[in-house]
């Protein structure tokens, strides 16, 4: 891969990677630190890629385009809200020895309005924090409310 | 032209009093920030020295403003000699904004220059020390994330 992400998060988890891929790829688990929605990956690509809220939304749909457990997973990432661009999210998870460093991967492939950009800063940075908390401690975080791109 | 800032923003499962020790207490920084000590009194206008592990001053600055535990902003210089230490100092922030049992900290560093070693340093540092930090606050164990931190 020779693109640049055009948006980085990432952090270190005491935990080996096995295991942060068991979270990430768990649908029945994804609530706990998804904001109580469900992600769906399928199991290979070209599989559909799905969230869904609690009440039945789907704010995101895509496919599945590379998965190789336990390291790296890509899909297309469709906001389905006008005015934004399709994105890709491309999950990496690597060995540290006592840490695994999970890195989210934002590739634009359009323009993203800044209000979207602050969104996915602020919605990033709490679902690794949250898959840091299960994993660590074996409790959920606490939901947080973050404001919604107005 | 500068470099941008940088930005890291955690969440915690921790009171902002909690986390603001943690940063200033002198030792507890040695579990996630890569064995390091600090010195300071945290008031505007005090110093500030980084200790690394053998007692190197591993950087220094000054208290630009403190206001315990929701802020605080101090300048960041690399101790000489080298490149970083040319650069001359930096800016370091700290937001600590409580939310339903959930402390958010937002890390900003600033004030580089283009094409700067400083900021290419402290962008591999930051998550390793924030994610340590997080650890160390909700289990009572930091991490050792730096042994590989050349392919970071």
């Amino acid at each position: 891969m020779d693109r640049k992400p055009d948006r980085i998060f990432l952090t270190f988890i005491a935990a080996p990677p096995e295991k942060v891929w068991a979270l990430l790829t768990d649908t029945a688990q994804s609530p706990d630190w998804f904001f109580g929605q469900r992600m769906d990956v399928g199991a290979a690509k070209d599989d559909p890629f799905l969230i869904t809220t609690p009440d039945g939304g789907q704010p995101v749909k895509g496919t599945v385009l590379a998965i190789d457990p336990p390291r790296r997973l890509l899909v297309s990432w469709e906001v389905q809200m006008p005015g934004v661009p399709k994105n890709e999210i491309e999950f990496l998870i690597e060995d540290m020895g006592a840490a695994s460093k999970l890195t989210v991967h934002e590739y634009h492939l359009g323009e993203v309005p800044e209000k979207f950009l602050k969104s996915g800063r602020d919605g990033w940075s709490l679902i690794l924090a949250s898959i840091k908390t299960l994993l660590e401690t074996g409790r959920k975080m606490p939901m947080i409310k973050l404001e919604p791109p107005q | 032209m500068s470099d941008p800032d940088f930005i890291h923003v955690i969440y915690i499962r921790a009171t902002p009093e909690a986390i603001w020790t943690a940063l200033t207490d002198g030792g507890s920084s040695v579990h996630f920030w890569a064995g390091r000590t600090n010195e300071s009194t945290w008031t505007t206008g005090a110093p500030l020295t980084m200790r690394a592990p053998d007692g190197g001053i591993d950087f220094t600055g000054e208290v630009l403003e403190s206001d315990p535990p929701h802020l605080l902003r101090y300048t960041f210089h690399v101790s000489g000699p080298g490149p970083m230490h040319d650069e001359g100092p930096t800016e370091v922030c700290y937001r600590i904004e409580p939310s339903n049992d959930v402390v958010r900290l937002t890390v900003t560093h600033s004030g580089f220059r283009d094409d700067s070693v400083v900021r290419e340093g402290i962008s591999g540092g930051w998550p390793r020390i924030l994610s340590g930090l997080k650890s160390f606050i909700e289990t009572g164990r930091g991490f050792d994330s730096w042994s590989r931190a050349d392919e970071g």
